[in-house]
C-alpha cells in the first residue's frame, strides 16, 4: 500500500500540494485535475525525485530514509521525457536493465510488443516524439516495481499502440502492479475498474 | 522586427555571455590587468602595431577570433537544438531579409568583445597608413560575420528536418554506453569544441610550468600546471550539471545508492583527466606522487560538481567560487598538502552530493 502523510510541496512561496493523508490500495488510479493543478508534482512526489515536506512511504519503506528499496518499488514516467540525444535506446533499456535488476526477455518482450526493435539501436537525436515516449513506456515497465506511475501515457503515440499499453497494464496489474496515471482522457479497461482521484485546490479528492 | 530581435537577444546572446562571463573576465584581465596602468596605452599600441605590420601576427590573431566565433557558433547550435527552443522554427517563415538582419546583429552582439578591440586596430592602421592590413581586418570580420549568420540561418531552416546540421565533427560511439561514460558522451558528441579547448588549455598550463626546471625532484611546479588545468573545467563541470538536469533527470528515479551514484561521478571525472595524468607520468613524476595528485584532481572537480547542487544553477556564482578554490588550492600545493585537500574535498563532496542531490530543484 502506498501510503503519504502530511505531504506539503511548495515552489518557492507558491503552494502546489497540501495533502494531510491519502492512501493507495491496490488498484489502478487515474489522477485527473485541471493544467497546473499538480498532478504531475503529486506523481513527482511519488516517484522520490524531487523534494517536499512529510512522508511517502510503499508498504512501510520510506521514500525518505530507505531512498534505493524505495525507487526499486516505484518506475516513473514522465509526459514528454528528455534523454540524451546521443544514446540509443539499446543503451538506455540495457542501463534500466542493469539498474532494476531486470530480466532482459522478459525486455525483449516489451520492446517487440511495442514495435521499437527497428530503430532502438539508433541515437536517440533521431527519434520522433511518439517514439521516444514508446520508448519511455517500455522503460516504465522494467524491473518489478510495485508501482508504475504514468504521467499522461497516451500522449503521443500512435492509436495502435494504445491497445498495447492496455494489454500491458492488464499484464501487469494481473501480477500485482498498481498503476496510478494521469491523463485528459478516459483509460478504456475492461474488466478492472479504475479508481479516479482529482486534484483541486491543492489537495486530492478521492472521486 | 524588434520582437524579433529581442527574441534572439534573449535566447542566444543573453545565453552565451551567461555562459562565458568566467572566459571573457579572464580574456580581460589577461588583456589590460596584468600590464601596469601607466603603460597600458603604450602597450596596446605596441601589439596593434605588431598585428597591422607582421602578417604572421595578423594570421595568429585572426585564428584567435575564429576560434572564439567558433565558441558562440557552437553555443547558438546547441541552444537551437534544445527542446526549449524549437519555437525558432517559426522563424524560417520570414523572408531572406528578414531573417538575416537580426541574425547578423546578434552575431555581432556576440563577437563585440572582438569587434570593439578591432576598432582600434582599424583606428590605429588607418593613422598609422598600414591600408592593406586595415582592409584585410575589415574583410575578415565582413566575410566571419556574414558566414556565421549563414551557418545559423541554415540551421533555423533544417529546424523541421530534425537532422542536425554540425558544424564540429562529433564522435558518436560505436559501443555500448554505460552510465558514467553518458556524460563524456555528451561532451564528445554535443561540446566537442568545448572539451577540445578545455584539454588543450590544462595540457598547455602543465606543458608550461614543467618547464621550470629544478636541480631536486619537485612536483608542486607540475602540481600548479595542472591547477590551472583544473580551473579550465569549470564550462566542463557547469554543462555535466546542466546535463544532469536536463536530460539524465530520469536516473534520479533509479534505484542507486548515492555512494554509487557518486563512486560514477568520480570515475567520470577520473575518466576526464586521464589525458593530464598521462602527462604527468610522461613528465617522471613518481607513481606513488601520481596517485595523490590524481584522487586530489578528481575530488577538486567532483567537489566543484556537487556544490553546485546548493541554490541555483548560475554560471557566474560558480565562475567566482571556482576562482576562490583554485586561490586557496595554489596555497596548500605551495605547502605540499594536495593530499590533505583531496581527503577533505572527497569528504566534503560526498556529504554534499549526498544531501543536496535529491534537494536540488532548477526552478529553486
Amino acid at each position: 500500500m502506498l501510503s503519504i502523510k502530511n505531504v506539503i510541496k511548495e515552489y518557492g512561496t507558491h503552494l502546489i500540494l497540501d495533502i494531510p493523508r491519502l492512501q493507495f490500495e491496490n488498484g489502478l488510479f487515474w489522477v485527473k485535475g485541471a493544467n497546473g493543478s499538480g498532478k504531475s508534482t503529486l506523481l513527482k512526489i511519488i516517484s522520490g525525485m524531487i523534494p517536499f515536506d512529510g512522508e511517502v512511504n510503499i508498504d512501510e519503506v520510506d521514500s525518505k530514509n530507505c531512498p534505493t528499496d524505495y525507487r526499486r518499488l516505484v518506475n516513473y514516467v514522465e509526459a514528454e521525457p528528455l534523454y540524451p540525444s546521443f544514446l540509443t535506446g539499446q543503451d538506455l533499456i540495457s542501463f534500466f536493465i542493469a539498474t532494476r535488476m531486470a530480466n532482459r526477455e522478459e525486455v525483449n518482450t516489451l520492446v517487440q510488443k511495442f514495435s521499437i526493435g527497428s530503430f532502438i539501436k539508433n541515437p536517440i537525436g533521431t527519434y520522433s516524439s511518439g517514439m521516444v515516449k514508446k520508448l519511455s513506456l517500455v522503460l516504465a515497465f522494467i524491473g518489478e516495481p510495485r508501482y508504475i506511475l504514468l504521467d499522461e501515457p497516451l500522449v503521443t503515440i500512435d492509436k495502435e499502440s494504445v491497445p498495447i499499453l492496455y494489454e500491458l497494464v492488464k499484464l501487469y496489474f494481473g501480477r500485482g502492479v498498481n498503476f496510478i496515471f494521469t491523463s485528459h482522457q478516459a483509460f478504456e479497461l475492461e474488466d478492472i475498474a479504475v479508481k479516479e482521484l482529482e486534484v483541486k485546490d491543492h489537495k486530492v479528492w478521492v472521486l | 522586427m524588434g520582437a524579433v530581435v529581442r527574441v534572439l537577444r534573449q535566447v542566444l546572446v543573453k545565453k552565451f555571455y551567461e555562459r562565458n562571463v568566467g572566459l571573457l573576465f579572464f580574456v580581460f584581465y589577461l588583456m589590460f590587468g596584468v600590464v601596469e596602468s601607466n603603460q597600458l596605452i603604450n602597450y596596446h599600441r605596441s601589439l596593434i602595431y605588431g598585428i597591422l605590420t607582421s602578417p604572421v601576427f595578423l594570421l595568429g590573431v585572426m585564428g584567435v577570433w575564429i576560434f572564439y566565433s567558433a565558441k558562440y557558433l557552437q553555443l547558438v547550435l546547441s541552444e537551437l537544438a534544445e527542446p526549449h527552443n524549437q519555437f525558432l522554427k517559426d522563424y524560417s517563415r520570414l523572408g531572406k531579409s528578414q531573417q538575416f538582419w537580426p541574425m547578423l546583429l546578434s552575431i555581432v552582439l556576440m563577437d563585440q568583445p572582438v569587434l570593439l578591440y578591432s576598432i582600434f586596430i582599424v583606428g590605429v592602421g588607418i593613422f598609422s597608413q598600414q591600408y592593406v592590413a586595415v582592409f584585410l581586418v575589415l574583410f575578415f570580420h565582413s566575410a566571419k560575420l556574414a558566414g556565421c549568420t549563414w551557418i545559423v540561418l541554415r540551421r533555423v531552416n533544417s529546424l523541421h528536418e530534425r537532422k542536425a546540421t554540425k558544424l564540429f565533427p562529433s564522435i558518436q560511439w560505436p559501443w555500448k554506453k554505460y552510465f558514467p561514460f553518458f556524460y563524456l558522451g555528451y561532451f564528445t558528441n554535443q561540446l566537442p569544441l568545448a572539451l577540445l579547448f578545455t584539454k588543450c588549455f590544462s595540457l598547455f598550463a602543465i606543458i608550461g610550468f614543467m618547464q621550470i626546471t629544478t636541480d631536486h625532484y619537485e612536483n608542486r611546479t607540475a602540481l600548479m600546471g595542472l591547477l590551472f588545468g583544473l580551473m579550465a573545467h569549470a564550462v566542463i563541470i557547469f554543462e555535466s550539471r546542466r546535463l544532469e538536469e536536463t536530460y539524465l533527470v530520469f536516473a534520479k528515479g533509479l534505484p542507486l545508492s548515492m555512494l554509487k551514484r557518486f563512486f560514477f561521478l568520480s570515475l567520470f571525472y577520473g575518466v576526464l583527466l586521464i589525458p593530464e595524468l598521462v602527462l604527468l607520468a610522461l613528465n617522471h613524476i613518481v607513481w606513488f606522487d601520481l596517485l595523490f595528485i590524481a584522487l586530489f584532481a578528481v575530488f577538486y572537480l567532483v567537489y566543484q560538481h556537487t556544490r553546485l547542487f546548493r541554490g541555483s544553477l548560475a554560471i557566474d556564482a560558480h565562475t567566482t567560487f571556482t576562482f576562490g578554490l583554485f586561490l586557496i588550492s595554489f596555497m596548500l600545493v605551495l605547502f605540499k598538502l594536495y593530499w590533505l585537500e583531496a581527503f577533505v574535498l572527497s569528504i566534503l563532496g560526498f556529504y554534499q552530493y549526498k544531501r543536496d542531490y535529491y534537494n536540488f530543484e532548477a526552478s529553486a
